[in-house]
């Protein structure tokens, strides 16, 4: 797989001539104000928010393939995420193999072996806890196996432990050679699980590229409107506002 | 999913059909009525059997599981476990059809079938505005639009009753209306099996979308599944069955919000295995309570949709206080 390239995408009123490129094995950080357009993006390179421009998968446009095929390369998690039934763990996580039309059940197993709910895969899903239910969303996407993992805020309201897990589940999948591409708001998380960020302000794309480059005192300053303090040298990095 | 489910489930039905046939005003040798009729011999059995219970008991299955099936497709794609086979607009659409029938005798060449053929093609006008404007990327649209259809449809069944030429056309629209599958023919059955046949394969179809829209329209289409496409399809199915089956036996309330309910925790809450369960819990009960109708004591028969709504009401408000107590626990 050659990566996910995103060249010149509009969505009209959304997002405004926007290029990015992801690699297998990178995690990408998408950061920027309220409203920044960062799940626009997300949606755009899930192909299910039509934008002008090309997004292809590897070689294959994915504008131009098939809704299943492209369920199965490209996995999304949405910002909000709520079953409608009191499922199971186990059940849930099994959803996320429909692009299959398989319970394949190594996938499913290593998919709550990644996010940690293996040792609650029986109980239902809300009887969870909001930071155990974080990560059975997360697993339902883990267990399609996609080339290439979008996440839109998958640590909003989370306490600081259900934070790091989420983070070091998504560099995990990472490491197995997938593209990884995850919207936060939390900065110093952003810097210290990305590997390449993308800052982005009123649907435009501001900055994209290493930590240490986008995560600019004075860019960030001008799109957050407030003073930002960086310090990237410390162990975990410290993005405050002042 | 309990594995027994299903087989347990079917031999209820079976049960309840034997019982069904061999119940009556007057004892006859179930097997020996099937057996002349089958065989095309004029006995007094094979009349009582194959050409009165047969029927019924036929139909009261069919209408028992398009309702129990076409409930749980519904409320499995509007997550919604509230959700009922009226919302297609077809079940009031089917009354407008039949009102049509006892006030302006359209189909006279019919005979008794014309309810049903006029029930049927006011089923498929709203369905067809339904699908038209349910035409909807979300679930609350389809709502919307089912409240449209049949609220467009009780104002015109309203007007229909407000000019009843007179008294006698409006009692009997309104004891069709209130659902019974008595008096009827193979000629119903053979109206509803077609279109039961058709929702069923279409619903099976589906079951991997209606698994998929659980976690929301988002999901369902990151999933690969268009979610209007998809929708259309389910409340296509859904309303061809609830529309054939009030065509042909009038109003049979709660069968489709009750049934569902009922099996949701042992099918593990999974809206994709809920279909067959569902079919054949909704036969074996519509069946069972048409059983109860013919055993009351003789006099003005007990419709068998008031006796649904009778039983199912209460059974359904102890289901929510049951639910509520969860909650608070």
């Amino acid at each position: 797989m050659g990566g996910l390239s995103l060249t010149n995408a509009t969505v009209a009123g959304r997002l405004h001539n926007l290029s990015l490129k992801v690699m297998p094995g990178e995690v990408w950080g998408l950061i920027g104000p309220n409203g920044s357009g960062k799940s626009s993006l997300l949606h755009t390179l899930a192909g299910l928010l039509p934008s002008t421009g090309r997004l292809r998968l590897g070689d294959q446009d994915l504008h131009a393939m098939p809704a299943r095929e492209r369920a199965r390369q490209v996995g999304l998690l949405p910002q909000h995420n709520h079953s409608a039934w009191s499922l199971n763990v186990h059940d849930l996580v099994s959803l996320g193999r429909l692009p299959w039309l398989d319970e394949d059940p190594d996938a499913i197993d290593h998919a709550m072996e990644l996010a940690g709910v293996r040792a609650f895969a029986h109980m239902r899903v809300d009887h969870l806890s909001g930071g155990q239910q974080a990560r059975v969303w997360l697993a339902r996407v883990f267990a399609g196996c996609p080339q290439v993992l979008l996440a839109d805020e998958p640590v909003a309201s989370l306490d600081l432990l259900y934070q790091q897990q989420i983070s070091q589940a998504l560099r995990n999948y990472a490491r197995q050679g997938k593209a990884v591409v995850v919207a936060l708001h939390d900065l110093s998380l952003a810097a210290r699980c990305c590997d390449r960020l993308a800052l982005m302000d009123q649907g435009r794309l501001i900055a994209s590229g290493l930590v240490s480059q986008v995560l600019d005192p004075d860019l960030l300053s001008r799109v957050y409107g407030l003073e930002v303090m960086v310090d990237l040298a410390s162990s975990p990095p410290i993005v405050l506002a002042r | 999913m309990r594995r027994w489910l299903n087989p347990v489930l079917a031999l209820l039905m079976l049960v309840t059909a034997t019982a069904s046939l061999a119940l009556g005003s007057v004892q006859v040798d179930v097997l020996a009525g099937l057996r002349d009729w089958l065989s095309q011999n004029p006995s007094g059995a094979a009349l009582v059997v194959g050409e009165i219970r047969l029927p019924r008991t036929l139909l009261a299955m069919l209408v028992g599981a398009a309702l129990g099936l076409s409930g749980a497709a519904l409320q499995g794609l509007l997550r919604n476990p509230l959700a009922d086979a009226g919302l297609t607009g077809a079940s009031p659409g089917a009354a407008l059809g039949a009102a049509a029938v006892f006030y302006f005798g359209l189909f006279p060449s019919a005979g008794l079938l014309a309810p049903a053929l006029a029930g049927l093609v006011g089923a498929a006008l709203a369905m067809v505005l339904m699908l038209s404007i349910a035409a909807s990327t979300q679930a609350s649209m389809i709502v919307l639009a089912g409240l449209a259809i049949s609220t467009l449809a009780g104002a015109l069944l309203a007007t229909v009753l407000n000019f009843a030429p007179n008294p006698f056309a409006m009692q009997e629209l309104v004891f069709w209306l209130l659902g019974s599958v008595s008096d009827r023919s193979m000629n119903h059955v053979l109206l509803l099996l077609p279109a039961l046949i058709l929702g069923f394969g279409l619903l099976w179809q589906e079951r991997p979308f209606l698994a998929a829209i659980t976690l929301g329209e988002a999901v369902a289409e990151s999933l690969g599944f268009h979610f209007a496409k998809h929708s259309k399809r389910v409340i296509l199915a859904a309303a061809l069955m609830v529309g054939s089956a009030v065509s042909v036996a009038g109003a049979i309330g709660f069968v489709g919000l009750i049934v569902p309910h009922l099996l949701r925790p042992w099918v593990a809450y999974r809206p994709d295995r809920l279909l067959l369960p569902s079919a054949l819990l909704g036969a074996a009960l519509v069946c069972s309570a048409d059983i109860l109708v013919r055993l009351m004591p003789p006099g003005r028969e007990l419709k068998l949709g008031v006796l649904t709504a009778l039983v199912g009401s209460p059974l359904f408000v102890w289901l929510l206080l049951k639910e509520r107590r969860q909650w608070a626990g």
